[in-house]
């Protein structure tokens, strides 16, 4: 048998307005997921590093559980197993940037709390001497410090989370990968499409690294500079 | 301000720079820490006189820093009071949630009205010398941005680095951050400077200045207690020196009692050091 397959790239061209609209909801759907994980993060960041023991567990427990969840377990639960078990029906958008909020709020709260664990005790010690209040330090001396620290993972994260979003369309949110199939099924094209959508992500991934590396370069102002 | 004469704990009598009352400004009464099974401070008394400079000495591990962490409460001793221009900050003041919550807002007062200089300077990396004598001023003192920056640019120029307001502290020497340092705990005018070991991470040229601006403020009748390993600058500025070893005063006096000192302990100690 001498099956060779044809590389049909027109389809791309033919496809790429839904291609791109489906695009735009993945990306709608990282950053509602994003926006999430960087608030819960930080408060489970800030509940791992709590004084009081039962709050540090807590914490601990739900950054290693749900971590350990595939994402696409998370995403079935809140879809279909709220719906099934408490009557709790969402959209697919919706139930899709939960998922990606839970799972990035755990990736989050270990970025902040490396990040917050790297600024020195002597600059918490320096604040609190000079009689600035907790929120004050935290706001003006230690958060500037460990946000240098904390871009570059927090870039992960968000690559970490629009590659998540690749299986939202599993439970029929339409974005990039669910018309890439839906195309394909009707013109037996999948190659293409798929790496078409591989190479946007690619693309889109280097973007952000590139954004990542200016927001860096403008946090470490006195930090990176040398006599 | 003129030379005063105070009765010390001891019942000796010390000179102090005072022009105020002999009441004490800061009496310490049976501290103690304890880090597991090893005790550091074991009921340790002191009291400082308003405008005296007590400087601590003795071996590395001894409790000095610890005592002097305790009087600003960055560390919280286990027991004693630590009490203050009259208020008592010991932490005996903490019975349940609520009081802790009293006694954190407290710690504020105390802190703004206590400066103090640490070994490594701790400045602010990512902001320039003048915004790190600005916090303070601005975001604990409530002083207006433009009267912060006013005061900040006096201060440093004071301690001689007054061209460097708009350096980062990784463009600074180590001199230079320490004076930045001294700048940015005396900016707020505190009532009690600390000094921990504010030489001892220095290369050997630097020491000098730093002394010599700790030796100003000295002149100012700044009250001071100071942690430090140069003995010159320990006899030479102190109103009272007092020894530590073993997490406990051994003896306590003005520099010229530590001439002929009592206790064998001290001896020990100065003749290892090359003092007597």
């Amino acid at each position: 048998m001498n099956a060779t397959y044809q590389f049909n790239w027109s389809v791309i061209d033919a496809h790429m307005w839904p291609m791109l609209v489906g695009l735009v909801l993945m990306i709608r759907l990282t950053i509602v997921g994003m926006v999430i994980s960087l608030a819960f993060g930080l408060i489970l960041a800030l509940m791992r590093m709590s004084a009081a023991r039962p709050v540090r567990v807590l914490a601990s427990g739900v950054i290693d559980v749900v971590r350990s969840v595939p994402l696409i377990i998370l995403l079935f639960w809140l879809y279909y197993g709220l719906a099934a078990q408490l009557g709790i029906a969402m959209q697919a958008f919706t139930a899709g940037a939960i998922a990606l909020g839970i799972t990035g709020s755990a990736y989050m709260a270990e970025v902040y709390r490396g990040g917050l664990e790297a600024v020195e005790s002597g600059q918490r010690e320096a604040a609190a001497a000079m009689g600035l209040t907790r929120a004050v330090a935290f706001q003006t001396v230690v958060l500037p410090q460990a946000a240098r620290l904390v871009v570059a993972p927090t870039i992960n994260v968000f690559v970490m989370l629009l590659k998540g979003a690749t299986i939202m369309s599993t439970i029929g949110v339409a974005d990039m990968i669910f018309v890439a199939r839906q195309v394909s099924l009707r013109t037996f094209t999948p190659f293409e499409l798929y790496t078409f959508a591989g190479l946007v992500l690619i693309v889109i991934t280097l973007i952000l690294a590139a954004i990542g590396g200016v927001i860096e370069r403008r946090l470490s102002k006195g930090a990176g500079r040398h006599a | 301000m003129g030379t005063k004469i105070c009765p010390s704990e001891q019942g000796t009598l010390q000179v102090t720079r005072s022009s105020g009352a002999c009441s004490p400004i800061l009496k310490l009464e049976g501290i103690k820490k304890s880090y597991g099974q090893l005790d550091v401070l074991k009921n340790v008394d002191l009291s400082v006189n308003e405008g005296e400079v007590v400087v601590m000495i003795g071996p590395s591990g001894s409790g000095k820093s610890t005592l002097l962490r305790c009087i600003n409460l960055l560390t919280v001793p286990d027991a004693g009071s630590i009490v203050f221009r009259g208020k008592d900050y010991g932490p005996n003041q903490i019975k349940d949630w609520r009081s802790r919550r009293a006694f954190e807002r407290s710690l504020v007062q105390l802190r703004c009205d206590v400066g103090m200089v640490f070994q490594h300077f701790n400045l602010f990396p990512h902001m320039t010398a003048g915004e790190n004598v600005m916090l303070g001023l601005t975001r604990a003192h409530g002083v207006h941005a433009r009267e912060a920056r006013r005061i900040a640019q006096e201060q440093l120029d004071q301690v001689g680095v007054g061209d460097k307001f708009s350096a980062y502290p990784r463009n600074l020497s180590g001199g230079q951050q320490q004076r930045v340092a001294i700048a940015r705990a005396i900016a707020p005018k505190p009532h009690l400077m600390l000094f921990d070991e504010a030489t001892s991470a220095l290369d050997p040229e630097l020491v000098a200045g730093v002394l010599a601006e700790m030796r100003r403020l000295a002149a100012t009748g700044m009250t001071m207690i100071v942690v430090t390993h140069e003995m010159r600058f320990a006899f030479e500025v102190a109103d009272r020196v007092v020894f530590m070893a073993d997490g406990a005063v051994v003896e306590q006096g003005p520099p010229a009692h530590f001439k002929n000192p009592q206790h064998e302990r001290t001896r020990a100690f100065l003749s290892a050091i090359g003092v007597a």
